[in-house]
């Protein structure tokens, strides 16, 4: 806990001060998990406020202070799936107006500054985003949790509130989904390169 | 062995992931910012009684509905049967009373 309990148990009862405390101290963790849940730097601030939001109005329903932060993992959860949600529509509608020029014209403008680092994490950024966009919003959470986040199986299960086997399967499940997903973009990748450079074979590009 | 790699492969992929997106830097509005959120959709005082009173007019709505359908069926079942019954009764006596004189004529006239 990054707070003592008595901190939730104010801000329960209305304390504003407490609620300002809590926010203070686990602003930067939420965020830091919107970002990677979302993977856009840009909105990371609006989603972690509308988690606060939540769990502003959702305080009340909180049993006791001790399962504070699976609550506000939940609320985390929920708000970026929700947005995950909205943005799957309309990235949808966008993706079906790039032409392969502009996917190459992309891939090329990211690949000329590789050498720079921040690019680089560009780079993987991006490409994790295209690979979770591939799975559904369950999955890429999941496996966000657990791969990058690295929570364990037990903290899984007090955020999703099931049995610890039930999750196993679950995941299980996501990275046979995930791993079919980073095949296809291996191969899309390769496809990319191989017209990139006029049909010189190119070999995979390591991570 | 394919799968092995790619396994690896996606490992690695995550680690990298982890290393490019580092905790945020959090601007300096973001409390005010959420504060202005919370106070916006807070419910302002005068929706407030309208909003409870609409949560407590629904289910008495809708007993309210189930009552008066109660009642509207069921007189009308009961109607319904007393007019079959009625119209049966009065076209069965009506039968009788028009059936009566004849028997009662036939049966003088095979008396005689």
């Amino acid at each position: 806990m990054l707070v003592d309990y008595e901190v939730v148990t104010r801000a329960r009862s209305g304390d504003a001060a407490a609620f300002n405390e809590l926010v203070s101290a686990y602003r930067k963790r939420v965020l830091g998990t919107v970002f990677r849940l979302i993977g856009r730097q840009e909105d990371v601030e609006d989603v972690g406020q509308e988690v606060f939001l939540r769990l502003y109005y959702s305080l009340d329903q909180l049993r006791t202070a001790e399962v504070f932060e699976p609550w506000l993992y939940r609320l985390t959860v929920n708000a970026a799936y929700d947005y995950l949600r909205k943005q799957r529509r309309q990235r949808e509608a966008r993706m079906a107006d790039l032409t392969e020029e502009q996917v190459l014209a992309a891939d090329a403008a990211v690949g000329g500054k590789q050498a720079l680092e921040e690019d680089q994490k560009a780079h993987i950024r991006e490409l994790v985003q295209s690979l979770l966009g591939r799975v559904s919003e369950e999955d890429r959470i999941l496996l966000v949790l657990k791969e990058v986040q690295g929570l364990s199986l037990k903290e899984l299960e007090r955020i999703y509130r099931v049995k610890e086997n039930a999750l196993k399967v679950r995941l299980f499940r996501a990275r046979q989904r995930v791993l079919k997903a980073f095949e296809g973009i291996q191969k899309q990748e390769l496809k990319i390169k191989t017209l990139a450079t006029g049909g010189k074979h190119v070999g995979r590009r390591a991570v | 062995m394919l799968d092995e790699e790619r396994s690896d492969g996606l490992e690695r992929l995550w680690e990298a992931y982890r290393l490019a997106t580092p905790e945020p830097a959090v601007s300096v509005n973001f409390t005010p910012q959420l504060w202005a959120r919370i106070e916006a959709a807070r419910p302002t005082s005068w929706t407030a009684p309208l909003t409870r009173l609409a949560s407590r007019l629904v289910p008495l709505a809708a007993a309210l509905t189930l009552a008066m359908s109660a009642y509207l069926w069921i007189p009308q079942s009961r109607a319904n049967a007393n007019t079959q019954t009625g119209y049966v009764d009065v076209l069965a006596s009506d039968l009788l009373e028009q059936q009566h004189p004849a028997l009662w004529v036939a049966n003088a006239e095979d008396s005689i």
